[in-house]
């Protein structure tokens, strides 16, 4: 059986009950560990470093199986007012990608990409239609964060909400994540 | 094993095999379920898995081709590289293949694994 759960336990990350029967049950049910791998979401919570992204507060719960991670954000910092959000790591832009704001609206949102933007006939196959902004970016010069001092930014505002960004052509690249 | 090849040429013809899509290849209405998944199949897919671990992924489907139910195991990527492997029912090994962009080209198993070591392209 894998040691997922050990491994997110390890994290010692605030307590998330339902992100934690996820994982357990990832771990125990294999078939629930491939229907989680068919959205999209390979379950192996690991350290973000160990996919040689440099961002300390970012906690892999799982890749997207083309190079992307997604994970919790926790800033012990900025927690108690800023939560602790879901992220998507986007390896070529090297940026963290707000996704929502907690596990059941992440995975609210993971079904409802999976299941009729990508998995269906009318859908595309490579567009996240989700609209996120990134937290933060090596290469966003309005941050001024490095990727060693990621820090979230204006997402934790209240009031904001994810969009529908317009179906397109499928790209040539393999994208999840728009910024 | 022509027909087998046909199928797998004319299923990925078009589009960009390394990636899945919702309207070509692989679908996911072929993914298959995991505890009918021989052990030669998980086994190839664990590998792929593991070799592609922070840029693909691997996933095993189920089709019906002609009168053969086969497994495949597809590893996409997240560029124009991918894999194939196709098994029978059983979970013997039938064929191997290397995707590069459009382009599905057969070859023995262990050249088509080499790949992903060299990063070479198949010719």
């Amino acid at each position: 059986m894998p040691e997922y759960l050990a491994d997110y336990d390890r994290f010692g990350l605030p307590p998330d009950e339902a992100l934690r029967r996820v994982i357990a049950r990832a771990a125990a049910d294999p078939q629930f560990l491939a229907d989680l791998d068919a959205l999209f979401f390979k379950v192996q919570p690991m350290l973000a470093e160990r996919l040689d992204c440099e961002a300390p507060h970012f906690f892999v719960m799982a890749r997207d199986g083309v190079g992307n991670a997604w994970g919790v954000y926790v800033d012990p910092e900025l927690a108690p007012t800023r939560g602790t959000p879901w992220v998507m790591w986007e390896h070529e832009d090297d940026a963290l990608n707000y996704v929502a704001d907690d596990t059941e609206q992440f995975f609210a949102r993971l079904l409802d990409f999976c299941a009729y933007h990508r998995w269906s006939s009318a859908g595309c196959s490579s567009a996240f239609p989700v609209q996120v902004r990134p937290i933060c970016s090596r290469r966003d010069p309005w941050s001024g964060c490095r990727r060693a001092r990621c820090r979230p930014d204006r997402r934790f505002e209240p009031g904001d909400a994810v969009r529908r960004r317009p179906r397109r052509a499928a790209s040539t690249r393999r994208t999840l994540v728009l910024g | 094993m022509d027909d087998l090849r046909a199928w797998f040429e004319a299923a990925t013809a078009g589009g960009r095999a390394a990636q899945p899509s919702a309207t070509s290849f692989p679908l996911a209405a072929t993914l298959a379920a995991e505890a009918s998944i021989p052990g030669a199949v998980a086994e190839a897919r664990a590998f792929y898995a593991a070799a592609c671990f922070d840029w693909g992924g691997a996933w095993v489907h189920r089709q019906r081709i002609g009168s053969r139910e086969v497994f495949f195991v597809h590893v996409g990527t997240d560029g124009d590289g991918g894999w194939l492997e196709v098994f029978d029912d059983t979970g013997a090994f039938l064929l191997a293949a290397s995707l590069d962009g459009t382009r599905l080209v057969w070859e023995p198993r262990d050249v088509a694994r080499a790949r992903i070591e060299s990063g070479e392209p198949p010719p």
